[in-house]
């Protein structure tokens, strides 16, 4: 593994999310080479301070209006950020880098592991929240990072969020006909994790540019 | 005639500048290694053979920096290498043959990737807008892509495939399955299955296969309609449910409203002596179960 193979894994591993063989091959390259180990050990210092941070606020009110308006905001700012200057961007994407860090936790759990149907039933609302809350910080990344993938890659990201925004607009209607339909509910937060996945499969990629 | 012996040397050099570069290069490896293998643009062919050597032939575009050929124990990495930000004449095109027993892992952008033969543990298959053709697959494959079609056949025991707006298609599972998508179509031949998890956005949804007794199989679809084909009785428990969808199923009773004057609609019951579990839930997208 080289060094570029080694920092693009880099958060996987501390996560604990790599497969045994590239986990290994990391640990091997990390034992050699003491500029990935510095890279390391600084993602081990941010992430023991992000651990530090509260797991869950619970919203004290409906929040959903203004984090769509938030999101719909950022989501028109997107074409705004391929006019930024390089070295305006350059901070943007440490930031975001940062961000992704920090959400990393949620966002893999809201992937692989999360909201099982039974705590999604029981817990509908904090369960969206975490959604929205995991939508808004890989936006915020991606938003910073778009510059680095092709106009074609960010053309198919931004058609299919437009679809998953109708398709959530739409299961919203029919929620509001039908409050607490658990099906609804359920089809609400598939689509979500949906497109947290897409989100996340997009900075994932600009990151890998 | 000096004048044209320059013209034409002139010209040889141009030609030559702007020429792709052969590469053929064969090194040993072990017969069941795992092969990693990144290629930005252009095209990734991947065969099994029955030799412990992994050769690499084909053309490396003229924008490329290099090709890594390294082989370390049980792992080789072949990587075209590219000068960042660069994105003009970096297509190559490489035919790479592994031991059939190989593991792989293949990374390209818009880069197209088929395998075939290739028989091994583990095919993890990764491409941005490449399509993705895996051919004669058996063992765990992986394949993940943004826009390109996915197509993978064969006997895999199970198969991972996801792409936001390509078509999906898998064919010739034996155990497990998950599949989603955005916008793009899945459509799924399969085996007697253990597990099927399928999630769509507004793309259509097609099954056709079995379960066996203690099987599982989910579909969840927004805007894109639900077919699922049962090749065989399933025996177990069905609930499918869609807000403004259709329901047509086969068997089983009539689908019912779920409110008097409301839309939506549901259908439950249980069949044979079964476990098996069938649950479909869409919120406008049409369901047919036959």
């Amino acid at each position: 593994m080289n060094c570029d193979e080694a920092r693009t894994y880099l958060n996987d591993y501390i996560d604990g999310l790599l497969e045994k063989r590239r986990e290994k091959a990391l640990g091997e390259h990390l034992r050699a080479c003491a500029e990935c180990r510095e890279e390391e050990r600084a993602l081990r210092a941010l992430v023991g301070q992000a651990r530090g941070l509260p797991a869950t606020i619970m919203p004290d009110r409906d929040l959903w209006p203004g984090i769509k308006a938030r999101v719909e905001g950022n989501l028109v700012d997107i074409a705004a950020v391929r006019q930024r200057r390089p070295a305006m961007l350059h901070y943007a994407v440490a930031a975001a880098a940062a961000i992704v860090l920090v959400v990393g936790a949620v966002v893999v759990w809201l992937l692989e592991d999360g909201a099982p149907a039974d705590y999604a039933e029981n817990n509908f609302t904090h369960t969206e929240q975490e959604y929205l809350g995991a939508k808004e910080e890989l936006l915020n990344a991606l938003k910073a990072q778009e510059a680095s993938l092709s106009p074609e890659t960010v053309a198919t990201v931004e058609a299919n969020l437009a679809v998953i925004e109708g398709a959530v607009r739409d299961i919203r209607l029919a929620l509001a006909d039908d409050p607490d339909n658990p099906h609804l509910e359920r089809i609400l937060l598939a689509t979500y994790r949906n497109e947290v996945r897409l989100l996340h499969q997009a900075v994932h990629l600009a990151n890998e540019s | 005639m000096k004048r044209i012996m320059i013209l034409a040397t002139a010209l040889l050099a141009a030609l030559c500048a702007f020429a792709d570069t052969d590469v053929n290069v064969t090194k040993k490896a072990t017969g069941d290694g795992r092969v990693a293998i990144s290629n930005v643009a252009g095209s990734v062919k991947v065969a099994g053979w029955d030799r412990h050597e992994v050769k690499v032939e084909g053309t490396l575009g003229k924008g490329v920096k290099r090709l890594e050929f390294e082989v370390r124990g049980g792992r080789t990495d072949i990587e075209v290498v590219v000068p960042r930000r660069k994105s003009r004449h970096i297509e190559s095109h490489l035919t790479i043959h592994v031991p059939l027993r190989s593991s792989l892992n293949v990374k390209t952008v818009s880069a197209s990737i088929g395998i075939s033969g290739v028989q091994g543990g583990e095919l993890e298959l990764n491409a941005v807008s490449g399509e993705i053709r895996a051919a004669e697959c058996r063992g765990e494959v992986e394949a993940e892509s943004v826009s390109g079609a996915i197509d993978i056949s064969g006997t895999p025991t199970s198969v991972r495939a996801a792409s936001v707006s390509g078509r999906v298609k898998i064919q010739g599972v034996s155990e497990s399955v998950e599949s989603e998508t955005v916008s793009g179509r899945l459509e799924l031949v399969c085996g007697v299955l253990n597990r099927c998890a399928m999630e769509s956005v507004s793309g259509a949804i097609d099954f056709e296969g079995a379960l066996r007794k203690q099987g599982k199989l989910d579909a969840t679809s927004v805007s894109g309609s639900v077919n699922l084909h049962f090749t065989e009785d399933v025996a177990g428990h069905f609930d499918i449910s869609s807000f403004s969808g259709n329901i047509q199923c086969d068997f089983g009773p009539p689908p019912s409203r779920v409110h008097k004057y409301g839309p939506g609609t549901e259908l439950r019951f249980s069949k044979g002596d079964g476990d098996a579990r069938v649950s479909v839930e869409t919120l406008s997208g049409a369901v047919r179960i036959r």
